[in-house]
């Protein structure tokens, strides 16, 4: 798995290590999670305008699992550290404790895209030596011993600001009547909400008002690397359908190529876009808005794969449940 | 252009036009995300400089290969994307 989520990445740490209870349902709602475009035309990942109130509220209705936010915008950082330390001392082996941090300021760690900062959130525990901490990172899949005054430093930064706690104690495998409402709730086959934003900040710069000028667009575009990876969450989708369904494997590898030719076509038209910002070559206005119709037809075409199978699943959980009852 | 030229062309755009920080560990090996600390976005602005800039050819499909991983495979790489009828063996 590679970085898809960093939210629902943390919270899937627990399921992962229950047996019996399976994580891939819950990346349902990854793949047109939500991001902004800001006033200057920015995309991005992370603002003040998206909270994780979908995802908090399926975690709870699929595993069972309560997710407390401890974290309180309206007190100051250190009265939240304050909490933060409280909830660390009196964890029990079965306890989550998240924390949103830029990690930038811990550069050892992930550069892959050197955003800065790059709010970003991981779990901690204390380790027996006071000076130091036990980070788990699994959007990155990435574990290990750091100086505590160094993670209390990218806590600090002012872009970072989040916090969950959850004891993963009585969780509970979710039931198919859960996944098919979650899956309804998270499928969107009438639109596809990230390529319209690149498709309206492209448009946005190109009609030559002045405060979105075309230099502007590497800029505007520089998180869609980081939004375009969610669409790999499309491929637990088809494992979690294809498995039950018992299907073939090169099925599942074909759906897979597509995915991934979803993903790379995002660097294209980020390439072009940068293109376009270097050159001001406005003939490739054109090119990268054919690109994003392709990207549409084909994730359109994902969508109604994925459907296929979803449908076909639902009716083997029918069947199964017929069976049960009659015996 | 020889290998060598080529090498030096990536190095110029880095120290150059990309001001990268990282430009005193540049070499053959170095690898661009892991040792030069270049993101996505930055090894997509080096590529567009040596498009842009110094006429190579880039098709999009090209764009996220492990070619570029290191300096010397983006070296390899344009190189051969200099001679396309000799490494397509159709002359």
């Amino acid at each position: 798995m590679i970085k898809v989520h960093c939210f629902v990445s943390c919270v899937c740490e627990a399921v992962k290590k229950t047996e019996g209870a399976d994580h891939r349902p819950y990346y349902f709602g990854v793949w047109d999670a939500d991001f902004d475009v800001l006033e200057n035309g920015v995309l991005t990942y992370h603002s003040n305008r998206i909270d994780h109130g979908f995802f908090h509220q399926w975690y709870e209705m699929l595993y069972g699992i309560k997710l407390h936010k401890w974290y309180d915008e309206k007190q100051s950082k250190q009265e939240n550290m304050k909490e933060m330390l409280r909830l660390l001392e009196n964890k029990k082996p079965h306890q989550y404790v998240m924390v949103m941090l830029d990690l930038s300021k811990l550069p050892e760690r992930e550069n892959k895209f050197h955003q800065s900062p790059f709010p970003h959130y991981v779990m901690l525990e204390r380790t027996e030596n006071e000076e130091e901490w036990f980070m788990y990172d699994p959007d990155f899949r990435w574990e290990g011993v750091l100086p505590r005054d160094r993670i209390l430093a990218a806590i600090e930064d002012p872009s970072a600001e989040g916090g969950y706690f959850f004891d993963a104690a009585g969780i509970i495998p979710p039931t198919a009547q859960t996944v098919e409402a979650y899956f309804n709730t998270c499928i969107k086959h009438d639109c596809n909400p990230m390529t319209d934003a690149v498709a309206k900040i492209i448009g946005l710069h190109a009609a030559g008002q002045e405060k979105f000028p075309l230099s502007g667009l590497t800029l505007a575009l520089r998180e869609l690397p980081v939004l375009a990876i969610r669409k790999y969450a499309y491929e637990h989708a088809f494992a979690f359908f294809w498995e039950s369904l018992g299907y073939d494997e090169e099925g599942f590898e074909a759906w897979c190529d597509e995915i991934e030719k979803l993903v790379k076509g995002y660097t294209a038209i980020q390439y072009r876009a940068m293109k376009l910002a270097m050159t001001g070559n406005r003939r490739l206005v054109d090119e990268i808005t054919a690109k994003l119709e392709e990207q549409n037809i084909l994730e359109f075409q994902i969508k109604r794969g994925l459907q296929e199978s979803f449908e076909a699943w639902s009716e083997l959980q029918q069947s199964q449940n017929m069976k049960e009852a009659i015996l | 252009m020889t290998r060598q030229e080529i090498l030096q062309v990536i190095y110029d755009i880095l120290r150059d036009q990309l001001e990268l920080p990282s430009i005193q560990a540049f070499h053959e090996d170095a690898r661009l995300n892991e040792d030069l600390y270049m993101d996505s976005i930055m090894i997509l602005q080096l590529i567009l400089h040596l498009e842009v800039d110094m006429g190579f050819d880039i098709p999009d499909e090209m764009l996220v290969p492990k070619d570029f991983r290191t300096a010397g495979s983006l070296a390899d790489f344009l190189e051969r994307q200099q001679e396309p009828a000799a490494a397509e063996g159709s002359g």
